[in-house]
């Protein structure tokens, strides 16, 4: 089976000379629930447009489903089979209406009117949001806007469902059935979030993203659970784990 | 009028179930029709056209007139201005105001025309989903590339004015009153470069958002319902309407 993300000493620059991803590698197999944390400006968002081809790294490998994704030819098949959700939903939702903002990936990836329809359907009823699906998208509230947003990404059926901070501006109900959601999808996830219990709880792995690059990578339990780790990368325990925490290296001892 | 946009979809009027197709085309020939007329009893007559078509909205009133005040109130004082600025000779003193027959009648035209042009928008523009309507811009052979700029500008306005508001709130929290000072200019100054640069860089994120999705330099947009004959025979009305002020104006 292909590997669904492989990323190898991947470099990415901004044009004011950051450098973002200072030699980023992870691979990540099919069916995988990865999450990715770090501090902010650890390039975790620079990572997920890199992998969806928006941002184009200036050196390394990547390949996303088995297609190179630094090669212009395949960005629009690894567009098909990866979603990106966004971190700010209004950045992802502009078309006049929620069914508009949910038809308008399929419509691009030219399928019939009758089958846009139905993933339309399907897509607004997996997360919920079909009674507003006639409502003007800017006029939602967070939580509906953060459900149409990801009814936008599954819509196109991505193998790989790619979630950047998919709990920002929620209220504790709206996290809940997002845990629920995220829980129940199939596919390859790979999600960026700073709210480490919702990783706990959606990911099976973990990898910490620090200065561009993974500093740890490991099953999500222990990972979250070592408070070296967490503490050297500016990240704390979730409190869920406290208990069974690894004690902090006191500079002392 | 800009609020009159998608706030009244959930009302049951003529207007509202005619196909949106149709319905741009009825109601622009008679907006071009308003546009060319010479004679101002025909204007007249296309303002009560344009009254007509607001009113069959179904709309109450009160909400018209309130969401279309700046609008209404700038076409009044263009044609007061008109009135009291257009040659023609004197032949009314009100003080220091000498308004002429010709200054009259002018300001009259172009009141009539101008204010049923914006009835007949404000009715089309009220009773349409806004995004049907751009795309039966679209089918009527208007640029997609001028289709896809005002729709997104459409959305960027909400997004501008979301912008502005947080800003003038971060402003209120510390304090801050607006003076014609160096200080008050300088801050203002400041915080319209702040809007202006959040804007561009929520329009390169949402750019992101678009190609993420697929997008190739198209908006394509799902069939809606097809026109039937009621539809056409609404459109026909309004090229008859047309039709019948053209030729009036032929006659008188």
């Amino acid at each position: 089976m292909t590997t669904a993300i492989e990323a190898n000493r991947l470099r990415y620059a901004y044009r004011d000379g950051r450098e973002a991803l200072k030699g980023f590698s992870l691979t990540v197999e099919p069916g995988e629930s990865v999450g990715i944390i770090g501090p902010n400006g650890a390039g975790k968002t620079t990572l997920f447009l890199a992998l969806i081809g928006i941002y184009r790294p200036q050196s390394g490998m990547l390949r996303v489903c088995g297609r190179d994704a630094l090669d212009k030819r395949n960005l629009s098949e690894i567009r098909r089979r990866a979603g990106l959700v966004f971190q700010n939903t209004d950045d992802q939702l502009f078309s006049a209406s929620v069914r508009d903002d949910v038809s308008f990936g399929p419509l691009n990836l030219e399928l019939d009117a009758d089958e846009v329809r139905r993933r339309v359907d399907t897509a607004l009823q997996r997360v919920d949001a079909a009674p507003f699906a006639e409502r003007v998208s800017h006029h939602l509230s967070a939580g509906e806007k953060r459900r149409v947003a990801l009814a936008c990404v599954l819509a196109m059926e991505p193998e790989i469902l790619i979630l950047d901070e998919p709990t920002n501006d929620l209220d504790p109900r709206a996290r809940r059935e997002t845990i629920r959601l995220i829980r129940s999808l199939t596919q390859t996830k790979l999600i960026a979030s700073q709210d480490l219990e919702f990783i706990l709880e959606t990911c099976d792995r973990v990898a910490v993203l620090d200065e561009g690059r993974v500093v740890a990578d490991g099953p999500a339990r222990e990972l979250l659970a070592d408070r070296v780790i967490m503490e050297a990368h500016g990240l704390e325990v979730p409190p869920s784990l406290v208990a069974r925490a690894t004690p902090a290296t006191c500079p002392d001892d | 009028m800009w609020s009159l946009i998608d706030h009244h979809l959930h009302v049951r009027s003529p207007l509202h179930d005619w196909h949106a197709t149709a319905k741009l085309f009825g109601l622009g020939t008679l907006v071009l029709t308003a546009a060319f007329l010479a004679d101002v009893r025909c204007a007249a007559a296309g303002l009560l056209v344009g009254v007509a078509a607001l009113l069959l909205t179904a709309l109450p009133v009160a909400v018209i007139l309130r969401r279309m005040r700046a609008v209404l109130g700038f076409i009044l004082v263009f044609t007061l201005l008109l009135a009291l600025t257009a040659d023609g000779g004197p032949t009314l003193r009100l003080g220091p105001l000498a308004v002429s027959g010709r200054a009259l009648t002018l300001a009259a035209l172009i009141g009539c025309k101008v204010t049923a042009i914006a009835l007949l928008a404000a009715a089309l523009v009220a009773s349409t989903p806004f995004a049907e309507l751009c795309h039966s811009l679209r089918r009527v052979g208007c640029p997609a590339r001028l289709v896809q700029i005002i729709l997104l500008t459409y959305r960027m306005n909400f997004a501008l004015a979301g912008e502005t508001e947080s800003v003038r709130y971060a402003l209120a929290a510390r304090n801050f009153r607006w003076r014609a000072t160096r200080r008050g200019l300088s801050t203002v100054g400041t915080v319209v470069g702040s809007v202006l640069v959040r804007s561009l860089d929520r329009a390169d994120r949402l750019y992101n958002a678009m190609l993420a999705r697929g997008y190739e330099g198209q908006i394509r947009r799902l069939p809606t319902r097809g026109g039937n004959w009621s539809d056409v025979a609404k459109t026909l009305v309004c090229v008859a309407i047309a039709a019948t002020l053209i030729a009036a104006e032929r006659l008188l």
